[in-house]
Parts: C-alpha cells; structure tokens; sequence
C-alpha cells in the first residue's frame, strides 16, 4: 500500500510533464497588437536609421576620396620638387663654358714659367701653400724698395732692382694674357646672358611650363630685366679689358725700347763704317 | 497521516510546476514574426552601412596619417643639413680664415691703429698719429728749432712710408686670398651646378632651382673677376709712389758713394 502511494507520488510530476509535452505540440495562433506595433515601429525607426547611415556612408565615402586625393597630391608634389627634368633644358643650367673658361683662366698662371728671368716669382706663385707666407714671398719679389734690406753698393742694387723689374715684366705679361681670356669669357657671357633671359622670359610668361611662387616668378623675371644690364656691364667691362691689353703697358715699352737699343747698338757695332 | 503530507506535497508540486511551465505554452503571431524579419533585414542592412563607413572611416585615417607623417617628415627634412653636408659649401671655415686673415692683416708696430677696432689703444692712437702726421696737433707747440722740426718731418716720413709698405703688404696678401677664394669659388660653383642637376637630390622649386643655377653662374663670374683683380692688386704692389721715390733716393745715395770712391783721372 504504502509502495503504491509512493508510485502514485512519483508519477503525478511525471504524469504533468507528460501533459506538459504533449500540449507544446500544438501551437496556439495568436496576435499580440502591442508586440506587433512596437516591432513594427523599431522597424521603421530602423529602416529610417539606414537612410540616415547611406547618406554618412556617402559622405565618409566623399571625404576619403578627398583625404586619398590630398595625398597622393601631396606625395606627387613632393617627388616634382625631386625632378630636374624641367630645368634640366634650360640654358641657365648648362655652365659647362664658362667653367672651361675659368679653369683656363686659373691655368693662365702657368704662363709665368715661360719666363726663365721670373723664375723665383714663378716658385712662389705655383708652389706655397700657406697664404701669408705666399702673400710675403710674392710681396718680396714685387716691392721696388725693401727697408729690410741693406745694400752696400750700386751693382747689387741695380741687379736687385733689376730682378724686381723681370718679376714685374713677367707678372705683367701674364696678367694681359689673363685680361685677353677673361674678356673674350665677359663675351662669351654676355651672349649667354642675352639667350638666357629670352628664354627663360618665354617660359615664365607662357604659363604651364613651371610651378612656382608668383612672387618667385615675379623675381625671375626682374632678374632677367638685370641681366640685359648686366651682359651690357660685361660687355662694356670685356671692352675695357680688351682696350688695356691692346696698349703695352710701360714696363713692356720699356722692356722694348732697350732691346731695340741693344739691337741698334749691335746693329752699328756690326756694321762696318764707311768714310768717304 | 504520513500519506496525506506527501499528497500535499505532490499536489503543491503540481501547482509550482504548473505556476512555474504555464507560459511555455507555445503560440505563433504571424505578423509579429513579419515585422521582426523585416526589422532583422533592416538592421542587416544598418549593420552592412556600419561596416562600409568603418571601412571609410579607416581609410581616411590610413590617408590623413599618410599626409601628416609627409609633412612631418617635410618639417623633419627642413631642419636636417644631412643633405648638403658632403658639399664644399658646407664648409666655409677656409673662406672665413682667409677673411679674418685679411682684416687682421700683417702687424707692423707702431700702425696697431687698424690691427683690430678692439684694441684698446684704438682710442688714443689715431690721435698720436695725427699729431706726428701734422707735426704737432692742435693744443701742442710746433717744433721749436729747425733740428726738431727736421727731427718731427722725419718722423712723419716714416709713418709716412710704413704705412704704405703696410698697405701694399696687405694688396699681396689680399692678391693671394682672391686666387684661392677663386679656385675655391669655381670648385663650388661646378659642385652646384653638378648637383643640382641631379634628380633627387635637392627638395626645392624650379624658381630655387633656376635661382640657385643663376648663383652658380655668379660665381663664376665673380671667380674670374677675382684673379684679374689679384694681378692688378699685385702689380700695384711695384707701383707705391713713396716706395718708389725711397729706391730712387737709394739710388742716388749709393751712386754718390760710388762717385765718391771712383778715382778721378786728370789728363
């Protein structure tokens, strides 16, 4: 008896769950308004969230856009500022000459060995090193009077003036050399300058062609205006240069004048005399 | 007794279990399940927007990150000299040695007056002389008798003629430093011109770049200039008038000596 009370507890739970199971089968259509409406209404609020987000997606998709195209522009620039093609044709941008004209003009100083007299003169320009003692050894062999320098009579002071005067006749032959050289280079110059400007007035004034500043363009331009002034300076100064070489200066004239003495003297010396 | 708690206990059981499962009855409401699809596709359309305007959003920081890391480096690159530091230009150490030398100029005593403006003599020593180039100055007496007067003349002779030897030793030295700026000066130019030339080396406009070109060309110019200047300054050396009329008196001086001791024949 008791066993089956217990059973019969048991298996009231059971019995329920049972029950229980056996009605979730079968599904109760119902509708619930207030569910439905508030669904409903998230729905909508939804649907109107993504209109919103397609118009901030246009518009994140606008600034990216932007953002990628201010870099890449940014990055172009700075690579163009690395690029020489467009200065490289330019005439300001080829030296070449009048570099060659330079170091001819440097190489011009050789010259002073051509001169065995100067051959002191010749050490000290081409061999020193250390400025000051160059500046004095030069200064040495240039000055026509030394108060360093004591001498006892006329021979060495007439050999030492004498040696002042070749080292003077030699710098001075190197000089008008140099003088020659430098106004066919003022010339040369001069001629550059003029193409120059032209072209480089074309190149500004035509657009397109550089990026710059206006300000930077306003300058080039006024610096091409200067260098018609300035290839007229170097025209004139290549004149002068020219005119100075043209005349012998005195040490040459001198230097002449005895030679053509001692050849007059040897001339006469030569000649037989003839009294009739 | 014992059989009714446990019936009690079961029937309350029953109840806990149908209080507890009574709303697990399962129901379907059609339209609510309608609306909550259309609200699921409208969230995953939300969500589809959501992860376009992240990835947006990303790219524009990649983007804006880029542009703020090339200014930087820009504003880096301004301040670094790394660039031109293997150029000779960098180095104008030589030229300022050369400048410095210059000014200074070979010391003779007595002439400190333009050694350096920093002297502290500088303050008396124009007026002294003054006084000795004018014989006396303004408040002194003039020379008494006619021995210090020739005494006082002598002196300012002197002055006279050490400052001229001062400036023609300054002209040599200056001839000097105007062939080394020259070489100095063509060396630079060509390294510009060279390295301007060459693609990617130098951050600059093509106004720079045409500017720096027309330097170069300057330099050139001025590298020229200077070696013709350098032959005149030291051809002016030979040509300082007191210098010249000091030779002469020597001259004079020397041939009377020699006159002096040259025999005189009487036939």
């Amino acid at each position: 008896m008791k066993w089956k009370s217990y059973f019969c507890l048991a298996g009231l739970p059971l019995l329920c769950l049972v029950n229980h199971t056996l009605s979730a089968q079968k599904v109760i259509p119902v509708e619930d308004r207030m569910l439905r409406d508030s669904i409903a209404e998230n729905a909508s609020r939804s649907t109107k969230q993504a209109g919103y987000l397609t118009v901030i997606n246009r518009l994140t998709k606008n600034t990216r856009d932007e953002v990628e195209a201010t870099r890449s522009l940014q990055y172009d620039y700075q690579s163009h500022l690395r690029r020489t093609l467009s200065t490289a044709a330019l005439g300001v941008s080829d030296q070449q000459s009048q570099q060659q004209a330079v170091l001819q003009l440097i190489h011009t100083g050789q010259h002073l060995q051509d001169y065995g007299f100067a051959q002191s003169l010749n050490e000290a320009y081409h061999t020193l090193e250390e400025p000051l003692e160059k500046s004095r050894r030069l200064y040495d062999h240039l000055v026509p009077y030394d108060e360093m320098k004591v001498f006892s009579d006329l021979i060495s002071f007439n050999s030492y003036q004498q040696a002042q005067l070749r080292n003077m006749l030699a710098l001075e032959e190197m000089s008008s050399r140099r003088k020659a050289q430098l106004a066919q280079a003022l010339r040369q110059l001069a001629q550059q300058k003029i193409r120059q400007a032209d072209e480089l007035k074309t190149k500004l004034t035509e657009g397109q062609t550089f990026s710059m500043t206006e300000a930077e363009r306003l300058k080039l331009l006024s610096t091409m205006q200067q260098y018609l002034l300035a290839s007229q300076q170097l025209n004139a100064q290549s004149d002068e240069l020219l005119e100075q070489v043209s005349r012998p200066s005195s040490l040459k004239e001198q230097a002449l004048e005895r030679y053509k003495k001692a050849q007059i003297r040897k001339t006469a010396a030569t000649t037989p005399l003839f009294n009739f | 007794m014992r059989l009714y708690i446990c019936l009690i206990l079961t029937l309350g059981m029953c109840i806990a279990y149908q209080l507890t499962f009574a709303q697990l009855v399962p129901v379907i409401d059609k339209k609510a399940i309608g609306k909550s699809v259309e609200n699921l596709a409208v969230n995953l359309l939300k969500n589809q927007q959501y992860k376009k305007i992240q990835d947006h959003t990303e790219d524009t920081y990649t983007s804006y990150w880029a542009i703020q890391f090339l200014q930087q480096q820009v504003q880096d690159h301004l301040k670094s000299v790394s660039s031109i530091q293997d150029l000779h230009w960098f180095d104008l150490s030589k030229s300022i040695y050369l400048a410095t030398e210059l000014i200074k100029g070979p010391a003779q005593p007595g002439l400190e007056v333009d050694y350096f403006l920093e002297h502290p003599l500088f303050n008396q020593h124009p007026a002294a002389i003054y006084r000795e180039l004018c014989l006396a100055g303004s408040a002194d007496q003039l020379p008494t008798d006619l021995t210090s007067l020739h005494e006082g003349k002598q002196r300012r002779e002197a002055i006279i003629n050490s400052f001229h030897r001062l400036a023609a030793e300054r002209k040599a030295y200056a001839a000097v430093t105007f062939q080394y700026l020259a070489d100095d000066l063509l060396l630079k130019a060509t390294e510009l011109s060279e390295v301007l030339k060459q693609p990617e080396r130098f951050s600059i406009t093509e106004g720079e770049r045409i500017r720096l070109h027309m330097y170069a060309e300057e330099y050139l110019l001025l590298a020229a200039q200077m070696l013709e200047h350098s032959d005149r300054l030291l051809l002016n050396i030979s040509s300082v008038k007191p210098m010249q009329q000091q030779a002469n008196q020597t001259w004079q001086q020397l041939e009377r000596a020699a006159v002096a001791k040259t025999f005189v024949l009487t036939f």
